[in-house]
């Protein structure tokens, strides 16, 4: 028996009778009992709700009660996001055991609907912005194409638990790259969703006016279909709205791609940037599209206006944590956050402000081109021990320079991300398409054209392979 | 190293912020502050956003109401 890679797979051998969702589970089950001491994807594990879900989905199915493309797949959830089996930590000693307690994310509640078997909660930074400390009790995420690296984040075990096949598609957040650095960096696909597409509630709030909830799986097509199942207004969360979807594009043919390079190729990049990003772009040529160069506007503005904005809001909301529990927050979260009161109200309302401007700007350029591409970072996952300052913690700052995420949570356009190929050392390399607000069916378009003539996303990493072709 | 200003702006702020914290720790968080604000600075640079209207709306009616 061969387990399917990618939830379009899954769900039609579901139908057709070769496999079960029971035995989906069991081989996500298998894959994280052999793997996840080292990889450090869970933060909970809910084996025996998701066989139980399993079981009932193969009966939902067997008696033709079909709730959809998610209808018994193995799902894992990031831990800023509630779900009623199992707390809800933020990956933080500090975050109130109570919150969320017993309840669902608008997002959990959505695909626990469509029969989806969530098998735990996964790992992150904490409360989505702190990297690894080892003085606190909580797993180290390790990247499965090589362990010595960082799985990316904030949504580290979601990435990681994709790749390495623990669950077939998860949810991740985004406030700055954090669906789609660990996207890239775990050779997955992933969908950071216009701002306002999907509903927040339920979510352990890191930027409000940024953060967003969506997808990673494989394939571009499976981020389709979890979109499909959560996006829309629930009636709590006030930035969600019933936008529709922009028509739809049967083929690439004559459709215009803006190419952007700058500040994308810094002198550090990874030799093989260059190549798998012209290459991807003489894919989308070759199926008919019309590359065109151009630059972003307020590039440099929109990422000081990401830290700004990020930073003040997760400062307004940790405040009072921060001033009695310093030293239980990570380091690097804490070093982060406090920036937020480094800066004045006006420089936060300066912040958005320029957002407004950029976004404007931007509205231009999507009148001259479908949709954007550009690499999701210049080298492949930095190693944790380069990532370790003089005092032995883990800092992040030194990637900067090197991920191209931010700019896009300050506009608040959709962006997917997928593989593009790999680095002299063997890492994946990634590709970002983003597109107008409210365009992901542009953007999923693209990218499954992409993957219909690559095959980069579903290259597996050898180091968790073992059971992908368990018998 | 951060200079004797960046610490000193950066213990200020902090310190009105209610957080108190030792120097190295203090050293960690101002190292390049001076680089951000003037980053800060220049969001109010453009001539696009002298009368540009933020990205923030107050609703009346709270959401679920």
């Amino acid at each position: 028996m061969t387990i399917p890679l990618t939830v379009t797979e899954a769900a039609q051998a579901l139908r057709d009778g070769t496999i079960t969702s029971v035995e989906l589970t069991r081989a996500a089950l298998d894959q994280a009992d052999r793997f996840d001491e080292e990889m450090g994807v869970y933060l909970a594990r809910f084996d025996e709700y998701a066989l139980n879900r399993a079981d009932e989905a193969d009966r939902e199915l067997a008696a033709g009660h079909d709730r959809g493309p998610l209808h018994g797949i193995p799902f894992g959830v990031k831990d800023i996001i509630a779900m009623a089996e199992g707390p809800t930590t933020a990956q933080s000693l500090v975050l109130d055991p109570a919150w969320g307690a017993g309840r669902d994310a608008t997002v959990v509640a959505r695909v626990k609907d469509a029969g989806a078997v969530i098998t735990g909660k996964a790992t992150t930074m904490e409360f989505a912005i702190g990297m690894v400390d080892s003085t606190k009790p909580f797993p180290t995420p390790r990247n499965p194409w090589n362990p010595a690296t960082w799985p990316g984040g904030s949504s580290s075990g979601t990435g990681a638990g994709v790749a390495s096949g623990m669950f077939l598609a998860g949810f991740g957040t985004d406030t700055g790259g954090s669906i789609r650095i660990p996207a890239a960096y775990c050779g997955v696909s992933g969908l950071m969703p216009t701002f306002g597409r999907v509903p927040k509630s339920g979510v352990v709030p890191l930027g409000y006016s940024l953060d967003h909830v969506g997808p990673l799986a494989r394939s571009a097509h499976d981020c389709r279909l979890v979109l499909d199942t959560i996006a829309g207004p629930d009636g709590v969360d006030p930035d969600c709205v019933a936008a529709p979807q922009r028509p739809a594009f049967e083929s690439l043919a004559g459709r215009r791609i803006g190419v952007v390079r700058e500040h994308h190729f810094p002198a550090d990049a990874d030799p093989n940037l260059q190549p798998a990003f012209d290459a991807a772009v003489a894919a989308l040529a070759e199926l008919g599209a019309d590359p065109v160069e151009i630059t972003l506007p307020y590039w440099e503005e929109m990422l000081t206006a990401d830290l700004v904005a990020m930073c003040s809001e997760a400062a307004a909301y940790h405040r009072g944590d921060l001033i009695s529990r310093w030293d239980d927050f990570f380091a690097s979260t804490r070093a982060t956050v406090a920036l937020g009161a480094l800066v004045s109200g006006a420089d936060y309302v300066q912040a958005q402000r320029m957002r407004r401007v950029a976004q404007q700007a931007l509205v231009q350029t999507f009148g001259t081109v479908d949709a954007i591409v550009m690499p999701t970072s210049a080298t492949g996952a930095p190693r944790y021990d380069t990532l370790t300052d003089a005092r032995g913690r883990i800092d992040v700052s030194a990637l900067f320079g090197t991920v191209f995420t931010p700019y896009w949570d300050s506009v608040g356009n959709p962006v997917l991300v997928v593989p593009m190929g790999f680095t002299v050392d063997g890492l994946p390399l990634s590709l970002q398409i983003a597109g107008p607000a409210f365009g992901e069916d542009t953007i999923l378009a693209v990218g499954e054209a992409y993957q219909g003539v690559t095959d980069w996303h579903l290259q597996t990493p050898a180091h968790t392979s073992a059971a992908q072709l368990a018998s | 190293m951060p200079s004797t200003t960046e610490i000193e702006t950066v213990r200020s702020a902090l310190n009105s912020f209610g957080v108190r914290i030792d120097d190295a720790e203090l050293a960690i968080i101002a190292a390049g502050w001076d680089k951000t604000r003037a980053a800060v600075d220049r969001l109010y640079e453009p001539a696009a956003v002298r009368y540009a209207d933020p990205a923030l709306r107050f609703q009346a009616i709270p959401p679920g109401a």
